[in-house]
């Protein structure tokens, strides 16, 4: 996967924010991560496979999906609307991905994971994680590409 | 208050107390040369910092929450004593070593130049922050430590050689930061933790990591990923 | 005018209801196929907007039975990139109209609108 790949996740997620609440969230300045994600409130996987195996994930807090939606003049926001929201957000986000790498990878249906859960499959130890600021709040985008002896590890 | 004579620490949360504090560039430098050991005025002395300022700084850091007075019973004085007697003489004059680390860091802070010249520079300049790194907060009392931030091999320069493999200056910041995240995939996660590093910022030019054997493995990474030879001195060249 | 919306996540329903409003359609919503085409067939819409991916029976088989039912019946895909093969593939079929996700409410007014003037 080369960076330009990797760049186009975080592009649609951009592209996701401006579309939906007319507004680019800011990127900050990312983070490599070694330990297990920190995972948040809410939280959409998607699984990439391919030349390449990983993980591409959007965690929030819940103030923030509120706010999200609040935004789309969503006002309910129970958990089960949220976590439908984080997942919608994950599968628009997946499907954006597939279509734009063509057959190169295989990007799984999103898993929704709420309440800072662990996921139950394996997630690359180190991760790219790019802090997404939104209305004074912030969310994480996380991009996780297996190195070699992980993917073996993981198969 | 009269800071003179006084020994500050960092307080344990100390990386979580400075996010969002801005401080002057210097000040930043002695947060992070305090040891808990030296006395305030002795440390602006060594760093080149006049010494008159001493109760206004320490005033204004300690009235941050960013450094705490060091205050000990008799029994933690006596002990501390006995460590660092113990230190001084496991010393040697040699480059800091992945196995040796605090050992390293207090030769390096003591000896006036190292007598192995390491790959990158280590310097006893003081050191800019370094508040990137997620350190786990030690279960050991906060007794006096070694300083951190004296020893380490600064990533900054791999980390412009990276962005220059992968497509230079001009390339989209997002990319290139991607680049660096192809590089550390690469790089033996053990070594990382065991380095004390649970994350570490792209964009901080600060960052440094305190293993040798982390450090090379950086490089090797480096190498790996773009199929070139670095050299830490700027003088990058492409292998063979 | 009856409408009907068709989409696995009841944000994106909710989202749909709300800008279209409730002045001017009828509304009501279903969060697969197989629920869309008892819908459909109770409540006789005349507009129908339509997800691709969905549990049990997909977006474009929905399509296909909506339009064996009743073929003047008015159907706008709304799906995410990927499936825009198959949505081009709905409007082979009979779809009249194509929104990709993720859409603004203009986007959406817009598309209703030329859906409504054909």
């Amino acid at each position: 996967m080369t960076d330009n790949d990797l760049k186009m996740f975080v592009d649609i997620v951009s592209n996701y924010f401006a579309k939906v609440v007319d507004e680019a969230p800011l990127l900050d300045e990312p983070v490599i991560e070694f330990t297990p994600p920190k995972l948040l409130d809410y939280s959409g996987f998607i699984q990439i496979s391919g030349s390449d195996d990983g993980c591409v994930y959007i965690t929030m807090p819940r103030d923030f999906a509120v706010s999200f939606l609040r935004r789309t003049g969503e006002m309910a926001s129970d958990d089960a609307l949220l976590s439908d929201f984080v997942g919608e957000m994950a599968s628009t986000i997946a499907s954006n991905a597939r279509e734009r790498f063509g057959g190169q990878f295989k990007i799984s249906v999103p898993r929704t994971l709420v309440g800072g859960q662990q996921p139950p499959f394996s997630v690359p130890g180190t991760r790219f994680v790019l802090p997404i600021r939104w209305d004074g709040r912030t969310a994480h985008l996380g991009i996780g590409v297996f190195s070699s002896v992980e993917a073996v590890k993981a198969s | 208050m009269s800071a003179g004579r006084d020994v500050f620490k960092r307080p344990r949360d100390f990386d979580d107390r400075a996010l969002g504090v801005s401080l002057r560039p210097y000040e930043w430098e002695v947060l992070l040369a305090l040891d808990g050991r030296t006395p305030f005025v002795q440390l602006l002395r060594r760093m080149g910092l006049d010494e008159l300022d001493a109760d206004e700084v320490a005033d204004e850091l300690t009235g941050k929450g960013l450094m705490d007075q060091c205050v000990v019973t008799y029994g933690e004085f006596m002990r501390e004593r006995e460590t660092t007697a113990a230190r001084s003489a496991d010393v040697q004059p040699a480059a800091p070593t992945a196995t040796n680390g605090a050992a390293a860091a207090l030769a390096a802070a003591t000896l006036p130049s190292p007598a192995v010249e390491p790959k990158l520079r280590a310097t006893i300049k003081p050191q800019p922050p370094r508040l990137s790194f997620s350190v786990k907060p030690t279960s050991a009392p906060m007794m006096p430590r070694v300083a951190v931030g004296i020893s380490g091999y600064k990533l900054k320069p791999l980390l412009d050689f990276i962005i220059d493999q992968a497509g230079g200056k001009n390339l989209p910041k997002i990319a290139a930061q991607l680049a660096v995240y192809r590089v550390f995939r690469r790089v033996p996660r053990e070594l990382v933790l065991a380095d004390n590093i649970h994350s570490l910022k792209i964009g901080d030019p600060t960052i440094e990591v305190h293993n040798k054997e982390l450090y090379d493995a950086i490089v090797r990474a480096i190498e790996t990923t773009f199929g070139v030879k670095y050299e830490s001195n700027a003088a990058n060249t492409a292998a063979g | 005018m009856k409408l009907l919306i068709v989409d696995d996540s009841n944000v994106i329903r909710r989202a749909i209801a709300r800008e279209i409003g409730s002045s001017r359609y009828e509304i009501r919503s279903a969060g697969n196929g197989t629920e869309a085409l008892a819908v459909f067939d109770e409540f006789a819409p005349e507009i129908v907007t339509m997800d691709i991916t969905m549990p049990e029976l997909d977006g474009l088989s929905c399509v296909d039975a909506i339009l064996n039912r009743r073929p003047d019946t008015k159907i706008l895909v709304i799906s995410a990139l990927a499936d825009k093969a198959t949505a081009v593939e709905a409007i082979k079929r009979g779809a009249q109209g194509f929104l990709l996700k993720p859409f603004t409410a203009e986007m959406l007014h817009t598309e209703l609108a030329e859906l409504l003037a054909e």
